[in-house]
Formats: C-alpha cells, structure tokens, sequence
C-alpha cells in the first residue's frame, strides 16, 4: 500500500517532468525517423531509394541494345536512366547521382551477332573472359564505390548474357529451338520479357526497421537508467529521502515503489515504438506478434533494475550523467542497438550476451525475424536471462540502499 | 496512537493517551562516532507528554545527530531509545507513527504543491482518504497555506516552505515532534506563527524536542533545556533552575566611597571611577545576590553613601550558554 503510494508520486513527479519524457519517449522516435531517412526508408513506402540507380548511354540505338536495355529496366534492383549526351551522363556519376554509367559501344550488336553459343556457355574462356567490354559495353562507377561497381558489374554481365544468348544461339540448328521466337506484333525485346520472380520476394522498405526499431528500442528503455538515478538523487537533495525512511514504510517498500513507475514507463515506451514502427514505418512485427509482449516487459524490467543499482553508485546529477551514459552508450555498442547483430563477427555476438541487450535483441530478432512460427525456446531463453540480470542487479540495488540507509 | 478497526480496516487517528507521570521518551547514554570523530559520547534525556524541551548547541555539538539517533534514522554505537516504553530499532512502525520530524533542511516536494505534499505523507502514513481531506485543510489552515495550496511549492518564499516543511510533520498527528532549527531564515511573522503552532501541540500533549540557536525562541516556548557541548549534556533542567545557578555581576556606582571599601571586604569589591566615584562590583550566583545587596546597601545607607547609579548584567540564557560552551568561535 505504502509502495503504491510512493509509485503514484513518482508518477506524478514524471509526468510534470517534460524533460524525461522527451527523453523517453520523442528522442527516440526521432533517432528510428533519422536512421530510416539516412537509409531511405522514411516517407516513402516504395523501394526506390533501395535501386541502383545505372545511366545508360546507347551509342548503338539497335534493336539488340534496346533489348537490352528494356531487361535491365525490368529488373528490380536497377533504376534506369537513358541519357543522350555522354559528357552529361559523366556529370551525373561523378555527383553521386548514379551508382553507375553504361555505355553501349556502336560495335554492340555486331559483336553479340558474332558469337557462337560455345562461347556464351564458356564465357569464363574465349572472347566473353574479358567481360563486357568484349562487347563494346563499358561499365564505370565512381572510384569510392568500386566494390560495388564490381557487384553490379556482374549483375548487369549475367543480363547482357541473357539477351546475347538466343541471338547466337538462333545461329545453331539445335540451340534454334531454345529459344521463343518473337509472336505476331511482338517485338523481339518483348519477346524476351522476363518477369522477374524476384520481385516479388523482395524485401519491403520496413524491413530496415526490423532492426533500426528493435536496436533503438532496447537502447532508448535504458535510458531510464539515467533518470531514475536523478529521481534518487532528487530525493536525496530534496531531503524527502528522510521522510520517507523515517515513515512507517519498510526500505524495500520504498524501493519498489520508486522503481514501478519507471518501470511502467519503459515498458510505454517499448510498445509505444513499437506501435509507431508499424503504423509510421510499416515495420513487420513478425508472424506471432504477442510474444513481443513478455519481451518488452522483461526487458524494461532489467532496465529497471539497473537503473536501481546506478542510483545506489551515485551521488551527484553530474555523475549520473557521466557513469549513465557511459554505461548506456557503452552496452549498447557491445550488443548491437546500433548495427545489426547478423552482422557481427561471432565473437561480438558471443559478447554481446554479457549485456541484457544482447538478449534482448536476441529475443526481439526471434519475434521479428521469424519466417513461419516464432522460436519459442529463443524466446524464453532470451526472457530467462533478462530476469536474471534484473533479479542480480535488483539485489545488488537493494542491498546497497538499505546499507546506505 | 494510531487504532486499526477491525470492521473498516482502516486506520483512525487520535490524540495521544498521556499518562502524566510517565515519559514518552527517554534516551540513554547514546553514542555515536563517525569514523574519528566522537559526534555524540553521552547524551541522556527525558521527555514527557506536552512538554517542550530544547536543545542547545554550539554547531558541532552533536544536537543533530541526536536528533538523527533519535528519530531511528541513524543508529546509535552505543544507548539505547524508548519511545512509550518500548525500544525503538528505527524500525517499528508503531513507534514510527508516534514520530514526526521537522528537519533542518526543507524537505518538501517542489514540484508539488503543498496539497499535494501534505497528500502524500498523510497517505503513507496510512490517512484514509476522509482523514486526509478534513486533516489537509486543518494543516494548511494551521500553516497559513490554504491560499497558496495549489502552487508548486517551489515557487513559495523560504517563510512559506518553512510552515510546510512543519505542516508535513503535522499530518499524522505524532505523540513525539522533534524540531531541528525550524525557523532558521524565516521572517519574523512566520517565525511567530510556527512557535505559535508549537504552543498548540504542545498543549494538545505532544511531547516536542526544539533544536535552535535562537535563544529568544527557546526561553519562550521552553519548559526545560539541555544544554549539550562536545556529544555531551552539559546542563539540564527547567529555565528558571538553570539561571539560578549562572553567575552575574552588579554594580553599584557611588559618590566616593565613605570610607566603606574595610567594611564591603568579603561581600564586594570597590574601584575607582570616573570624577570622584567609586563603582562597588557584586559578583556571584543570581539566587546568592538577593541577601548580599540587602547588606551592602545597609552598609552605604548607615555610611551616608550616596548611590548613583545601578547596573546588572541581563541573566538570560544567552550568558548561561557562552558560560558553559565558552565563548571560542566553532568549526
């Protein structure tokens, strides 16, 4: 009862403490809008900003080039822009207005005619070894991007290969029947039309928000670290801490009912991003998306209970500020609020478990990430540890407060 | 005390039960040391029902941490407290209820309002929620807050935050007040109030210890004082009885000296003046001086003395204090 009505204060202390709740509960929607925008994900619910965008430049003007140009339109990934005037296409590349130039050589087509259908199966041998430049395309990205040129570079080879094959292959009376010759009307580009079985598994824009929200998530509930230690120290400073040791009220008493409200206030704010992931951002929550629910809850309360252990460690608004964010920014790193975790060497993935985020990730990747079902046993696992960091952290609080008290 | 009915499971509040022979606090032999340093070697103390006992104190003397002790915020080395008979740990919540403090450094909420502050306290001092309405506005009323109970009392002046600190100690009505230096930096019109406020629970029977420098303040509203120096009870008793004790000096300014100085020997001591006077000093404990002047100035009038002028040194508590904690400045 008296926990309860120390909670009920401490609520009402927070909510007229804007500050905290910009912290909370705006910032981090901010950092999720900033991070999709830098990744393109933001306001736009298309995936252009995920294409390469690839200028083409057609010396040739054949039906071949044409063709060819036509596939490269249809395939996913690129985002073609036809340009005149050589110089201008330059221009654009060297702005980073494209991932890359193509220019197809007046020799195009007259070299894809030459080639036998040998030499299209062996294209790691004979004239096709030396890429597309055998010919007459030129591929050029800008020298910061050449590891993507070379990725792009093979992309575009295997299309160019798609539309030079049935035209040598029509040469051989075997291969002839390979190929679909162009309907009544159709034109031989369309004839070659290919409907890509990609795209429609393509990942949509939200997936980017299926780590940046769970990644800004877990860092931003620990903020609260940092604002239960102030709330501690306020006490302290206000002299109140007394009074409400000297009333009838037991230390543990006092502690849990200084702790519910940041409790529930982290846990608003994990389901309020989460909410504003998926109706702001268009993230998945995955195919089960209740078990994000126990998640959340044991994740706040880890986050809770550490920030109990910090307001026992310090003693003054500018140390909170110093050891908090430390500790913040410092788990957050290890764990991977800031970068994919799949993406993490397995030693950093194997570190990343010291800290509650890790888990925590762990366990909202499990929700998210699932294809068909949710891995139960993940899950669990991941809810088992973060009680447990909250349990150790809660006692080592406790009993440092009742020490000092 | 505090009654929890069986039928309504709520907590009720009434005055105290006094017993006036009996004592609502006793302390014995408390000490207590922080690290080096003795704070407190020895302080021993009574308190009864509607009494108000003060307790003087150069800064460092160990007043606070007494209070601390006392309060069960601190835990004493060595003593031990009673409250109503029974040991208190700092952890009984019975003994707790009976406690209220009024601390020397504000503690109050100030981004909550007095309403709101004396809400809290009251409720978690288990004030169901009728009680703590009528007992609200009995508090404010008390304080002089009920216009101002709606401002964060942050925004207060130090007179007002001052009253609410005191009005928080008031909301669940304790049998044992323990007031350390409530009016420091306040005005003199919400210093009268609050001693006034005092008066009130005192003689509704609860039992105060006042802490002040202030000696005005604790001559007014004191029965007793004790008088405590190096974590020690130097003095102890009602004012009166302290004073009658202290040592002072008269003096008596006569027109030559009539040939008297071989007669005043033993009972004064003469001294040239200024143009021909003599000044006559009379020193010795005030409840000795009564009997001493009636013969020295038989003596003056038999020697046709003249008597110009006589002064006294003010007995009051302020030379009572400086007497027995000396006059040396203080860390």
């Amino acid at each position: 009862m008296s926990a309860w009505q120390i909670t009920r204060k401490d609520l009402m202390l927070l909510l007229k403490d804007r500050r905290a709740l910009v912290l909370l509960l705006i910032l981090p929607l901010l950092f999720i809008s900033i991070v999709g925008m830098s990744t393109g994900q933001f306001l736009t619910r298309d995936d252009e900003s995920q294409r390469f965008r690839l200028l083409i430049v057609d010396k040739n003007h054949g039906e071949l080039s044409r063709t060819l140009v036509q596939k490269l339109k249809r395939h996913h990934e690129f985002l073609i822009t036809l340009i005149e005037s050589p110089v201008e296409a330059d221009d654009m590349l060297q702005r980073g207005d494209a991932s890359m130039l193509m220019t197809i050589g007046p020799e195009f087509e007259s070299r894809a005619e030459d080639l036998r259908i040998s030499e299209v199966f062996n294209s790691d041998t004979g004239p096709l070894a030396g890429g597309p430049e055998a010919l007459d395309l030129k591929l050029e990205t800008r020298p910061a991007a050449i590891g993507l040129g070379r990725l792009l570079e093979g992309v575009i080879f295997s299309q160019v290969i798609k539309v030079v094959a049935p035209v040598a292959a029509r040469k051989n009376p075997v291969t002839r029947t390979w190929v679909r010759e162009p309907e009544d009307g159709e034109s031989l580009a369309e004839s070659h039309a290919m409907v890509s079985s990609v795209q429609k598994n393509l990942p949509t824009a939200s997936a980017v928000y299926s780590w940046v929200v769970p990644g800004f998530t877990v860092m931003f509930a620990f903020f609260v670290i940092s604002v239960m230690a102030r709330s501690f120290i306020a006490e302290r400073e206000n002299g109140t801490l007394q009074r409400l040791l000297l009333a009838p009220v037991s230390p543990i008493s006092v502690l849990a009912g200084k702790t519910v409200p940041f409790y529930l206030t982290s846990v608003s704010q994990c389901l309020l991003l989460f909410l504003c992931g998926r109706m702001l951002f268009g993230m998945s929550w995955g195919p089960d998306p209740i078990y994000l629910i126990p998640v959340v809850l044991c994740t706040s309360l880890a986050a809770t209970s550490l920030g109990l252990l910090l307001a026992t460690l310090v003693h003054t608004d500018q140390q909170v500020s110093s050891y908090g964010t430390t500790l913040i920014l410092v788990l957050s790193s290890l764990s991977g609020c800031f970068f994919p975790r799949d993406l993490f060497p397995q030693t950093m993935k194997q570190i990343s478990l010291f800290t509650p985020h890790g888990w925590a990730l762990k366990a909202f990747d499990a929700v998210l990430m699932s294809q068909a079902s949710v891995e139960l046993s993940t899950v669990a696992t991941c809810c088992g540890m973060l009680i447990l960091f909250a349990a150790t952290f809660f006692a080592a609080g406790s009993w440092r407060f009742q020490s000092a008290s | 005390m505090l009654l929890r009915s069986r039928q309504t499971r709520t907590l009720s509040l009434r005055s105290p039960v006094v017993h006036p022979c009996a004592n609502l606090l006793e302390v014995r032999h408390l000490a207590r040391r922080f690290g080096s340093f003795q704070a407190v070697s020895d302080v021993s103390l009574t308190l009864r029902p509607g009494e108000v006992l003060g307790l003087l104190g150069p800064n460092g003397a160990g007043k606070s941490t007494t209070m601390m002790m006392i309060s069960g915020l601190l835990k004493p080395d060595s003593g031990e407290v009673i409250i109503d008979g029974t040991t208190y740990d700092g952890r009984n919540p019975r003994l707790k209820r009976m406690l209220g403090l009024v601390p020397q450094d504000l503690a109050i909420y100030p981004e909550l309002n007095a309403l709101e502050n004396l809400q809290f306290f009251g409720r978690l001092y288990g004030l169901t929620r009728t009680e703590l309405t009528s007992r609200c506005e009995e508090v404010l009323d008390r304080i002089g807050l009920t216009d101002s109970a709606h401002r964060p009392s942050g925004t207060y002046s130090g007179g007002m935050k001052r009253r609410l600190n005191f009005g928080i100690a008031l909301m669940h009505q304790p049998s044992i007040l323990i007031l350390d230096e409530p009016t420091v930096g306040v005005d003199p019109q919400s210093r009268s109030h609050l001693l006034d406020c005092v008066r009130d629970q005192a003689s509704s029977g609860v039992g105060i210890i006042y802490a002040s420098h202030y000696m005005e303040e604790v001559q007014s509203i004191c029965e007793r004082v004790a008088i405590v120096d190096h974590g020690r009870v130097l003095a102890c008793d009602s004012i009166p009885k302290l004073l009658e004790g202290l040592e002072t000096d008269l003096k008596i300014h006569v027109d030559g000296d009539g040939d008297v100085s071989g007669r005043l020997s033993g009972l004064a001591r003469i001294e040239p003046g200024t143009a021909g006077t003599s000044v006559i000093t009379v020193s010795g404990a005030c409840d000795d001086m009564g009997e001493r002047m009636r013969s020295i100035l038989h003596l003056l009038m038999t020697a046709r003395v003249r008597v110009i002028r006589i002064e006294s040194q003010q007995t009051n508590l302020e030379r009572l204090f400086l007497q027995l904690t000396g006059y040396g400045l203080r860390d």
